[in-house]
């Protein structure tokens, strides 16, 4: 694959400078389609590059990087530069692996080939089959992308990589406002959204045709998948090695101890080949494994790129990335810890068992403002952009201006149910959780 | 670099085309605690190609030159497909072609400050912070960030412009037992390296207030009588009220539409409220959008009345209302939105003691963390605050979340202080970051926010 072979060169002038020298490469390939009140309206594509020189000399890390490849030497001059100001390196670069990587299929080569009018196409058709059933505003947005990386290091790691990821989420929108019910759907290659996803979206939004307020006071809180990253957020955040690192971790001297309830079980799976996005090795090089954080409630150990994995002592996990979660550009990114395929691993209760177990409560569909609490604390506080009201195991309709505020610790250590579907959602594949007690705010009524 | 860009231009077939070209050098400095995680200053470029034709409009951004053949080629097949399946062709507002260059004037250029100083900088800020017993690690930060720009259209635009903001400050976490408190220090502009120098005092304040906050009580959940200070009342402006006056969230959003129609009494009297991206020494400032489109202030709300919105020239030709220069893209990897570049609260002439007393009972909330809107429902945080008794501050009490209908929350708008102070770091996310979107308001009083509370 032509993503290392700017790379090599690069690295050989690198490491003649330095005691150790990292490339990392990527080259992406990008269509968006979206659709507003039901009607294609923007076609937005994208053929992007670059790559991320790091060096280590006297224990001393550099970087730069650089999108266009034609020019190496301002790469390599920013790097060396950047040494002079003595930031702390990581023990040393990613050498071969130890034992060959796994070869997971990521790729389905015919994605690329799909002609845009062909999504186009089965946006039509999700259109159509949504209009007929619910009165809504209905808006979609369709993704291919073909991604290539590449890392290259003076130890000897010389690993390449690739993704083909098709998505397409549809949104129903609740009158007057631009809060949505919605659920992705995500796959290697090219394939027509289930019914049984469409049906979800149609019967959540028919819910909240009728406006119900919620009671204020505790009570049962029903995440649904695309929510559960409210509460993941902040078990990611105390688990990763940086914060451990940095005493902001309220579970750093907790590991063997029972800290959620034993039906949590939160792991990262890079090697889960059958959803997209299967990751060999991390932007460092560093091969991956299954890790699990909590394995049944019971914190089993921390995450870390190699930089922190040094600081504590501990060998890197294989999740050193250049995570762009939050905006950013890849290349400019420095690895740090970070969960990457991160799933809460499905129990045996049906959603309809989970809504018809519920004497009162609140279901939380999607939240507004879920990086606005302490994080590292565990607590969040939340609005709701779209919330429904439960009475007596069925669901009454809109719940409007309520807060569930709470701490994950708390929180998670009062589950009353684990639904059996893993959906893909923002941080991770996360199924519905049902807890018990937690507080919500709002107008007396 | 405009020679490219024509020669681009020329081998597109449409009714219009325009391209931007764009280099964004960051210099960075990052502490995590004691320790230096990052310092360097590295560049990124591209080319952003639209193309309009037969009412189709279609984008595609590019890294390399020696791509742009293939991405006028994708474009075109794009464009195409969008007319044949748009249900009205896109029209682009008549904009006057500019030809000029603009470049932001700056106290001190910090192209010209060496990085060392801006280490030295950085790492003083953070010793301040460090220096607090019960401060266990900060997040410490300074970057400068300058996109040059170019802008060729084939009406006849050719624009330069240069951007540079400055930024510093992060997180500051204080701990004691089990709790753990993070408050922030967002400083900088976009009118040179002066905006995040001379700070000491913010890192300082901020570092007290971390520590102050570990003996707070947490607020109680419940309904509030409210004055939020600028920073606050700014973000609620932003995320509750502003991303509603982007027309493109509008245009084809038609129960939103409906309800934001100019004319409309949205507002209690005490509420006016402009967008003004040519205010200099403001982070928002700039003069033309990245559609080659002289910014200029929009009033978007006067004494509770909408009077107009933000638009790309898409949106102006959609809504048959005049451009106001407002489609802004994050750097050469996106095509331009709709974006607000300094909105503010226009000062009413109320003292901030006034509006306490005013209040009487109730909730004074300072400094912004994390905010979210989704169309009538609003979510921010608060760093901190104090209870309010009687009109005078009491105590301090912390994990503070308010949320709101946007709505009810502009009518429970009582009364607008009288001095107005702006934001001085940004990072709306709509897709993409914008890094200078600034906000600002004077501190104003509000009935009946629900706080939630652990």
């Amino acid at each position: 694959m032509e993503i290392l072979s700017h790379a090599k060169a690069l690295l050989q002038q690198a490491q003649a400078q330095s005691d150790e020298a990292e490339v990392f490469t990527i080259w992406e390939a990008k269509d968006e389609v979206s659709y507003e009140n039901g009607r294609l309206k923007e076609i937005d594509s994208s053929i992007q590059c670059g790559a991320a020189l790091r060096v280590i000399k006297g224990g001393k890390l550099g970087f730069a990087y650089a999108k266009n490849p034609d020019e190496p030497e301002a790469l390599l001059r920013g790097a060396l530069a950047s040494l002079q100001g003595g930031a702390e390196a990581p023990p040393g670069f990613a050498g071969p692996p130890a034992a060959p990587l796994p070869s997971l299929d990521t790729v389905d080569a015919d994605l690329e080939g799909v002609p845009t009018d062909a999504i186009v196409a089965e946006c039509d058709r999700v259109v159509g089959w949504l209009k007929e059933r619910v009165a809504g505003q209905v808006n979609i947005n369709a993704t291919r992308m073909v991604t290539r990386f590449g890392v290259l290091t003076s130890g000897g790691a010389e690993l390449e990589g690739g993704a083909t990821v098709y998505a397409l989420s549809p949104q129903v929108l609740l009158p007057g406002s631009h809060a949505a019910v919605y659920r992705t759907f995500d796959a290697k290659g090219f394939a027509p959204t289930p019914e049984a996803l469409l049906e979800h979206v149609a019967r959540l939004y028919r819910a909240t045709e009728q406006p119900a307020p919620p009671k204020p006071g505790r009570q049962q809180v029903l995440f649904l998948p695309e929510s559960v990253y409210v509460l993941a957020w902040r078990l990611s955040a105390a688990t990763s090695g940086q914060e451990v690192y940095e005493k902001a971790s309220p579970v750093a001297e907790r590991v063997g101890e029972q800290v959620l309830d034993g039906r949590i079980t939160f792991y990262d799976d890079p090697l889960d080949d059958t959803v997209p996005g299967a990751r060999a090795f991390d932007d460092e090089g560093t091969p991956t494994a299954r890790l699990a954080l909590y394995d049944k409630g019971v914190l089993r150990g921390f995450y870390a790129d190699r930089l922190y994995a040094g600081k504590l002592g501990m060998a890197p996990t294989g999740h050193g990335h250049k995570a762009t979660r939050w905006g950013g550009e890849t290349v400019a990114i420095q690895p740090s810890p970070s969960l990457e395929h991160l799933v809460i691993a499905p129990g045996q209760v049906a959603l309809d068992d989970m809504i018809g177990s519920m004497e009162r409560g609140v279901i939380v569909v999607q939240p507004l403002g879920a990086h606005s609490g302490n994080i590292p604390n565990g607590d969040f506080s939340i609005g709701l952009s779209v919330g429904l009201t439960v009475e007596n195991g069925e669901i009454r309709g809109l719940a409007k201006g309520a807060m569930v505020s709470g701490n994950v610790y708390e929180t998670l250590g009062r589950v009353v149910a684990v639904g059996d579907r893993l959906s893909p959602a923002s941080f991770g594949r996360f199924p519905a959780v049902l807890v018990d007690g937690v507080s919500v705010a709002a107008k007396d009524t | 670099m405009f020679d490219r860009l024509e020669s681009i231009l020329a081998k597109v077939d449409a009714d219009y085309a325009d391209v931007r070209y764009e280099r964004r050098t960051a210099t960075s400095v990052a502490f995590n605690g004691p320790e230096l995680t990052r310092i360097g200053s590295s560049s990124t470029d591209g080319y952003v190609l639209r193309v309009l034709k037969q009412g189709g409009l279609a984008t595609m951004a590019f890294t390399r030159f020696d791509d742009a053949d293939e991405a006028v080629r994708k474009a075109a097949e794009h464009a195409a497909l969008l007319a044949r399946h748009a249900p009205e062709p896109v029209r682009l507002a008549e904009v006057e072609v500019v030809q000029e260059t603009y470049a932001p004037e700056l106290d001190i250029d910090p192209r010209t400050v060496p990085i060392e100083e801006k280490l030295e900088l950085t790492r003083r800020y953070n010793a301040i912070a460090l220096g607090f017993d019960k401060v266990v690690t900060t997040v410490t930060g300074y970057a400068d960030i300058v996109r040059e720009k170019h802008f060729a259209s084939t009406e006849g635009a050719r624009i330069r412009e240069d951007l540079v903001t400055t930024r510093t400050g992060g997180g500051i976490t204080a701990k004691e037992g089990a709790l753990i408190q993070t408050v922030r220090v967002s400083l900088g502009g976009s009118h040179g390296f002066a905006t995040v120098t001379g700070c000491e005092e913010a890192f300082e304040h901020k570092a007290r207030i971390a520590t102050e906050l570990l003996a707070a009580e947490p607020v109680r959940g419940g309904s509030y009588s409210v004055v939020l200070n600028p920073l606050l009342a700014g973000v609620f402006t932003h995320e509750a009220f502003g991303h509603f006056s982007e027309a493109d969230l509008l245009e084809d959003a038609p129960t939103m539409r409906e309800r934001m129609q100019l004319g409309a009494k949205l507002g209690s009297d005490a509420v006016s409220i402009r967008d003004d991206p040519t205010l200099t020494g403001r982070l928002g400032h700039y003069a033309f959008d990245d559609e080659g489109v002289r910014a200029r202030p929009t009033q978007l709300m006067k004494e509770g009345v909408l009077t107009g919105r933000l638009h790309s020239r898409r949106t102006a030709a959609a809504f048959g209302e005049p451009p106001s220069g407002h489609a802004v893209a994050e750097d050469c990897r996106y095509a331009p939105i709709v974006r607000m570049g300094t909105i503010f609260i226009e000062a009413g002439g109320t003292s901030f003691d006034g509006l306490l007393e005013r209040m009487g009972d109730g909730l004074y909330l300072l400094d912004n963390k994390g905010g979210q809107t989704a169309g009538e429902s609003f979510t921010f945080g608060a760093q901190y605050g104090y209870l309010v008794k009687g009109g005078k501050l009491d105590r301090m009490v912390r994990d503070i979340n308010i949320t709101g209908n946007l709505y009810e929350t502009l009518q429970n708008i009582e009364c607008v202080g009288d001095e107005v102070a702006y934001s001085r770091t940004g990072g709306c996310g709509k897709g993409q970051i914008n890094l200078r979107s600034c906000y600002g308001a004077p501190h104003i009083l509000v009935r009946n926010v629900i706080v939630g509370g652990v």
